[in-house]
């Protein structure tokens, strides 16, 4: 029944493939842009980390959200791993999906479509937003699912029950972080090393702000990169470079 | 415009390409992982921002520092444009250039060479953190060199001299808008934003890190598009995750 509704929602989205050129490059630069479907939600919590007034308060929720963030995405990177495997909708034979405009399917997508580990993310840091403040935390969860997860639909990378269990993850891993006593307990190092030695600790502090902002793409790149090294010494076989003329922003890593 | 030292230079590193796959792959990483060209030098600099001892001469310079490779942007890439057009050492044919294994960088190939504008950021950064520090400054100016600067010349992007001229120009930037007053125009505002309002002064350092340590990628990919908005299905444009692991051949 789930896969039905799945199904049909899709279909439903797919629907709209190709019918505005201007559309579909629109969606496909949502696909990609980091600073837009990533970015923003670093930036809110970076900004309640120095916001004056409660900051303890704020400085432990931020703390409760990166911690959720952290496990969200270990879950679902795992799950996609080492759960049944599901092929993306662009993928997926028993669908025909058709791809949008100017996008070309990819030649092999790894990882299976459940659950979103971008939505695990992003939904996440969202909900954390959410924890610090009720009316920006909808606008970003809003965003969130807007402009991060529904093009990744648009473009057959994960089926809306994908989604929805990523979104799901993230959110209940950051309310049980908040809930624990986790953020309490590194409060105390992160306060003592940000007094200490405040330099190191905001040139670390950004480092992992730009990973997330990110959704740690170069780490993970060097990881399938070296994944593939091995591979490839293994099989010796000659190389040959076909480069897309247009970028297709299916392309991407998807999470 | 090719110069012998130049030619020479390029073909002599030529030699290498191919030989090693697993070797031009590791470069062809440092070529398109962002967390490697602007960021090291980016981190640094929010490190030397938040530092205790001499916090305001200190924070004078990471602003020189910032509005000067800013400018160094903009003069190279302006110069890039409207300046003699010179191909990129893979383009010219008189090099018969080989490109090495693992690359996709195609539709940069539309603007010049010269000067460099990756060059012209990373030497500003490095200049700047030379001045707070001498040991740190050396190392930055080693990585901007040999980790950020010599791929692009290994892959056929760059020659030597649009290097130099494009690390002259970040590097004399950075060094003349320290030598101003133009710091302290901007450092006081800044200074009162920042005491008033953290919060929003902190969310806007976040966002000036992330595009400038991504070249401003996602805006000039906007801008590109929404000016070719017109053109249809043919626009070039820049390529807007270099380097993408799925879908590319490598995998």
């Amino acid at each position: 029944m789930l896969w039905d509704i799945d199904k049909a929602l899709v279909a439903f989205i797919n629907s709209y493939a190709q019918k505005s050129w201007a559309f579909d490059r629109a969606i496909s630069f949502l696909i990609n842009a980091d600073t837009v479907k990533a970015l923003p939600f670093v930036v809110v919590l970076t900004g309640y980390w120095f916001a004056r007034g409660n900051q303890t308060e704020h400085r432990r929720t931020v703390l409760s959200t990166l911690i959720g963030a952290f496990v969200a995405m270990v879950i679902t990177r795992a799950w996609q791993n080492l759960g049944p495997a599901r092929p993306r909708p662009q993928q997926d034979p028993l669908l025909d999906f058709v791809m949008p405009s100017g996008a070309t399917r990819a030649e092999r997508l790894d990882w299976s479509s459940f659950p979103s580990d971008t939505a695990g993310l992003t939904m996440a840091l969202a909900f954390g937003i959410f924890l610090l403040n009720r009316r920006l935390g909808v606008v970003m969860l809003i965003w969130g699912f807007v402009l991060s997860c529904l093009p990744r639909i648009y473009f057959g990378l994960h089926y809306p029950s994908d989604i929805a269990a990523g979104t799901l993850i993230g959110i209940l891993a950051v309310y049980s972080a908040d809930r624990s006593s986790l953020p309490d307990w590194l409060a105390r190092p992160v306060g003592l090393a940000e007094a200490r030695w405040p330099g190191l600790f905001y040139a670390v502090a950004l480092f992992v702000a730009f990973q997330l902002s990110t959704y740690f793409f170069d780490i993970r790149t060097a990881g399938k990169r070296i994944a593939n090294a091995f591979e490839h010494h293994r099989s010796a076989e000659v190389e040959t470079i076909a480069v897309p003329a247009v970028p297709s922003p299916d392309t991407e890593d998807p999470g | 415009m090719l110069t012998d030292f130049d030619a020479w230079v390029v073909t002599t590193m030529n030699v290498y390409a191919r030989q090693n796959w697993l070797f031009d792959k590791s470069v062809a990483f440092l070529l398109d992982a962002n967390s490697l060209k602007a960021l090291p030098f980016i981190v640094i600099l929010t490190g030397f921002w938040f530092t205790v001892a001499d916090r305001v001469g200190r924070r004078r310079t990471v602003l020189s520092t910032i509005v000067g490779a800013l400018i160094a942007m903009v003069v190279t890439r302006i110069w890039q444009n409207e300046g003699p057009m010179r191909l990129r050492p893979r383009e010219e044919p008189a090099l018969n250039f080989q490109v090495p294994a693992g690359d996709q960088h195609e539709l940069l190939a539309s603007w010049s060479s010269f000067p460099s504008d990756t060059a012209g950021l990373t030497m500003a950064l490095a200049v700047g953190i030379l001045l707070m520090s001498r040991p740190l400054g050396a190392l930055m100016l080693a990585w901007a060199l040999i980790g950020v600067c010599l791929p692009r010349i290994y892959f056929g992007l760059h020659y030597p001299t649009d290097i130099v001229v494009g690390g002259l120009v970040g590097g004399v930037s950075v060094l003349l808008v320290s030598a101003s007053p133009l710091p302290d125009w901007i450092g006081k505002p800044a200074a009162f934003i920042e005491a008033r309002w953290p919060a929003v002064f902190y969310a806007g350092f976040m966002i000036a890190a992330f595009q400038i340590s991504t070249y401003f990628l996602d805006i000039r990919v906007a801008g590109t598009r929404l000016l070719n908005a017109t053109d249809g299905p043919t626009a070039a444009e820049p390529v807007q995750r270099a380097g993408d692991p799925t879908g590319s051949p490598e995998l």
